[in-house]
């Protein structure tokens, strides 16, 4: 230690007077170990048909060969809009692009609870299931038990974004205050992902918090509000709006509109079906698509408002109003999440978050494996046909340059601290290992855990898409007292700049969505033991909401 | 000509003998257990393949007759994997050793290294096959059922199953592009036949579940929900579920009898206070129960009373018109009777009405009392973490396993069963009387 103690003095006098020539040295040593990182789309290298798993016996959907009608179950969300614009309303009919272009019918029909949804899918009344990702993977283990029944997913249909959120009492300003409180959500549902995600996220074990569950989310909003004992619920639009504007004392603590990554649409098909029917598939995914460009027809848009309105049972007005609560996603967008190997928001790494998340809250021992269930061959042809070239990936958030002080005035939605073992007045993240003598051995790494941490935290920002995220870099106080806090405060800046730029770099996150800070050792991790340095020694990835910029 | 009653099992008054009673009764429940083997049965099949290391018996191979319930990996040394097209356009798998073929059917398959990797659908490894004493058979191995030469085979037959899990997922995915083609052209080098040692082989017996009636992601076999037991028993705590559940029943019994008995008996009583209550006591009969949840939660709060009171609701607006009814029932010449000795109302209640009524009204609790396990997941679905029958259905049909669902079912039968024949004793020892009646 003391040893070690010396080397620091000495380096860090290195480093206040030749600090620009080292951070050259540095600069050069960063790009090394991330060759791969230069191209922004990274395809998968596997066949979809490789990894899925095969389909055995004889077909037990119900088909009529001459009716030709594909059953789609759909649930009350908005993020259906263009397959009922593409349909030409809820009832099987001949007016409907799948009909007019691809020679079927298509039965939309409102099964709202997902476990009839599931059922009805299983025993072959339907031949798609609606849900969100985190349901797949509920559901996928049970489904696959029969090989004709296991799901196939080829297409996003939208990013919930404001449909989903946590409304909490005033006293809570950040998911760091939920510690301890008591959270109502539906269990097995987008809600318990949510706020298991965040609470996992935030540092907070699971078994920290008290859980109340519920079987919907409807009912969960109702316990919050009617019981006053429970600090926070999870919910969807429009109850997590309502209820603050309603009940005195509670706030939005956060929603998908910043988390608009997060939560993820899609609908799956039988493999019996995909199987015997790749061209119908191919018509549902087209004709969705095709669905979102009729809808920039005003006219269009209205008509698909009443149709919506008519098979959910609602007026026009409410249906309109719940258009916000999610983002269709179109060809472009779609090609991101199930190709693009390196985005922080691919089918993959939410399935891989989803999976974490659940084994975590013990809701799933094991988890499929996302190249079983995920298959991207439609999308590989349509890229190959051409037919939406013209859809662009405009669901890009935009950043102003803002700095830290700034955001900081707000408390953040959720902090992440990470631990990253930086070598001793290092601000590589990649620096290698050390021999005895201080010499770096090659093709090491001082922190082996680095690529995962930077997946973690990758996970999060991408999730957040909407948000602006801080990092802010500390260091320990060993050395307090005896150097002066500049050069401390310099090294945990260069620390969180390298961070943001390894971030940058590998998942190609717009630089203006973060902001950076060295504390130095100013704010030890744990008030209560400042002196333990090993945890002092960290870096926090902090997410604040969009407004504050 | 006195008719023989015997003591009813089943809690029904029959002029059967007990024996017959039991065996009458147990028939149609045999039968539908029958029909639920028969829906969920699928075809076996008996498979061929090389020896190879299964899955947890990495020293020794299986003991003959060992019986896999979940899926288990069987790594093949020294094995390649072939696709094949076939002349209807789909895929052909098979499994090369030794200059030997054995056709894997739909056993999902990928080359590991030099070996092949298959995941072995759940059966019965039955031991290893003798071998014939003079020349070893050359001839591809077929599987020895009819079955699967027959079964169409699949278009979509795919040969690796890599397990991304395992691997950082920055790696990327470099080890999935090892590609079967380069294994396929390593095997065509690997000499025809090594006489030298007879290739071991082995026989493995596993069921379709594809060509079950009923798909297995609907309805489990009895053998799957069965084996499930121990799992729900233990791990899910399935005795402290049930105890929970009957205690709110119970508790919830206790308040609406405590609040419909009172009630009944005004009602019987003073007609203008009949007058009064009857409205709201048919309406009642026909509210949609599940409706109410949330309403129960705004006004009892999301803890036990909540459960508590949604059940007692379920019960009153049961026991209510019956326990009215029955006191109407009572004959009028027995009132007429009281009145004219000069009895008061209060004379008339204690020693006409509810001597008379109450062995009905019994009857009417015991049969009521079933109620309560009807809206057991209604009343558990708010606050599902605290425990109860309903909560582990509702958890289970959401992430599974689905047998869970029918074993808490079965669980209810049988908690009913005891519970009704407790109500018989206590009938009995109250009215003693009724017993002899007929």
């Amino acid at each position: 230690m003391y040893l070690r103690g010396k080397l620091f003095l000495v380096i860090m006098a290195l480093l206040a007077f030749c600090c620009g020539a080292l951070q050259a040295q540095e600069a050069a040593v960063v790009e090394a170990p991330d060759t791969e990182s230069v191209t922004t789309v990274k395809e998968y290298k596997f066949v979809p048909r490789e990894t899925l798993p095969p389909v055995q016996g004889t077909s037990a959907y119900k088909w009529d060969e001459k009716e030709k009608i594909v059953v789609f179950p759909i649930n009350v969300w908005a993020g259906w809009l263009p397959i009922i614009a593409a349909n030409n309303g809820f009832a099987p009919n001949e007016d409907s692009i799948f009909f007019k272009k691809y020679g079927f019918k298509v039965n939309l029909k409102l099964i709202d609870d997902p476990v009839v949804a599931r059922d009805s899918f299983a025993s072959g009344e339907s031949h798609v299931l609606w849900g969100t990702l985190d349901m797949m993977v509920l559901f996928a283990s049970e489904l696959m038990k029969d090989s004709r029944t296991a799901p196939r997913i080829f297409q996003q249909v939208d990013w919930s974004s404001g449909g989903d959120g946590i409304v909490a009492r005033s006293k809570i300003r950040s998911v760091a205050d939920l510690k301890g409180k008591t959270i109502v959500y539906a269990q097995n549902s987008p809600s318990q992902y949510f706020i298991s995600n965040l609470l996992i996220n935030a540092g907070i074990g699971l078994d920290e918090v008290t859980h109340k569950y519920t079987s919907t989310a409807f009912e969960a909003a109702a316990a919050f509000v009617s019981d006053a004992s429970i600090d926070a619920c999870v919910s969807w639009a429009p109850d997590i709006y309502t209820i603050p504007e309603k009940i005195a004392g509670t706030r939005i603590l956060t929603t998908t509109a910043e988390a608009n990554k997060l939560i993820a649409d899609v609908w799956a098909a039988r493999a019996d079906f995909a199987r015997d029917k790749p061209e119908i598939i191919k018509g549902l995914v087209a004709g969705i698509f095709e669905g979102m460009d009729m809808l920039e027809n005003p006219t269009t848009k209205a008509q698909a408002f009443q149709w919506m309105a008519d098979g959910y049972g609602m007026k026009v007005e409410d249906v309109k109003a719940m258009e916000a609560d999610s983002h269709s996603t179109n060809f472009a967008e779609n090609r991101e999440f199930f190709m693009n190997a390196n985005n922080p928001t691919n089918f993959e790494r939410t399935w891989k978050s989803i999976a974490y998340v659940y084994n975590q809250a013990g809701l799933v021992k094991e988890a499929v494996p996302f190249n079983q269930i995920m298959d991207f061959t439609i999308m590989e042809e349509l890229e190959k046909d051409g037919q939406f070239k013209h859809h662009k990936d405009n669901y890009v958030s935009k950043f102003v340059p803002t700095t830290y002080s700034k955001v900081n005035a707000e408390a953040p939605i959720i902090t992440q601290t990470v631990r990253i073992n930086f070598y001793p007045n290092s601000a590589n993240i990649y620096e290698p290992a050390h021999d005895l003598t201080g010499n770096a051995i090659a093709n090491t790494l001082y922190d082996p855990n680095i690529e995962a941490t930077l997946e973690k935290v990758a996970r999060l920002v991408g999730a957040y898409d909407r948000a602006v995220v801080a990092i802010t870099g500390h260091t320990d106080s060993s050395m307090k007292g005896k150097i002066p806090e500049k050069i401390v405060k310099d090294l945990s800046m260069n620390r969180a700049e390298a961070v943001k730029k390894a971030l940058v770099d590998k998942y190609k996150f717009d630089a203006k969505k973060f902001v950076v800070e060295g504390e130095g050792w100013n704010k030890p991790a744990d008030l209560d033991n400042p002196m333990n340095q090993a945890l002092n020694r960290r870096v926090e990835i902090s997410v604040f909401p969009p407004e504050s910029n | 000509m006195k008719l023989t009653l015997h003591e009813n099992f089943f809690g029904i008054r029959t002029g059967v003998k007990l024996v017959d009673q039991i065996i009458l009764g147990v028939i149609p429940i045999f039968l539908i257990f029958l029909l639920w083997v028969f829906v969920t049965s699928g075809k076996t099949v008996t498979i061929i393949l090389p020896e190879g290391t299964f899955e947890g018996f990495e020293k020794n191979p299986p003991p003959e007759g060992t019986l896999f319930r979940e899926k288990v990996r069987l790594t093949i040394d020294n094995s390649t994997h072939e696709l094949k097209d076939s002349a209807n356009d789909s895929l052909l798998s098979y499994l090369l050793k030794d200059g030997e073929k054995f056709e894997l059917g739909h056993i999902p398959a990928r080359p590991f290294g030099k070996s092949v990797r298959l995941t072995m659908p759940p059966g019965r490894y039955i031991g290893r096959e003798k071998l014939p004493p003079a020349k070893p058979d050359k001839a591809p191995a077929k599987p020895d059922s009819e079955l699967l030469k027959t079964a169409p085979v699949s278009e979509n037959v795919s040969e690796s199953t890599p397990d991304l899990d395992t691997i950082p997922p920055n790696n990327d995915h470099q080890a999935e592009a090892a590609s079967p083609s380069t294994e396929v052209a390593a095997a065509s080098t690997v000499p025809a036949a090594s006489t030298v040692s007879p290739l071991l082989k082995f026989k493995y017996r596993y069921e379709i579940v594809e060509t079950r009636l009923i798909s297995p992601s609907m309805l489990p076999s009895p053998g799957e929900v069965y084996r499930s037991l121990p799992s729900l028993w233990s791990d899910r705590s399935l005795p402290k579920n049930i105890l929970y559940s009957f205690l709110r029943v119970g508790a919830g019994f206790v308040v609406a009898f405590l609040i419909v008995f009172p009630m009944a008996l005004l009602m019987g009583t003073f007609s203008k206070f009949k007058a009064l209550i009857a409205p709201l006591m048919l309406f009642g009969g026909y509210l949609p129960i599940p409706a109410l949840v949330p309403l129960f939660m705004i006004l009892f709060g999301t803890n036990e009373l909540q459960k508590v009171m949604f059940l007692a609701f379920g019960f009153a607006i049961y026991l209510l018109p019956l326990f009215v009814k029955y006191l109407d029932e009572v004959d009028n010449v027995y009132l007429q009777t009281g009145y004219t000795l000069g009895a008061n109302k209060f004379q008339i209640l204690n020693n006409i009405l509810l001597p008379i009524a109450l062995p009905n009204m019994f009857d009417a609790m015991r049969l009521g009392f079933g109620i309560g396990w009807g809206y057991i997941i209604l009343a558990e679905m708010v606050d599902m973490g605290s425990f109860g029958v309903g909560t582990l259905i509702l958890t289970s049909q959401r992430r599974g396993p689905r047998e869970d669902i029918y074993l808490v079912l079965i669980a209810i039968v049988i908690m009913a069963f005891i519970t009704d024949k407790i109500w018989d004793k206590v009938g009995q020892q109250l009215f003693p009387y009724r017993s002899q009646k007929r």
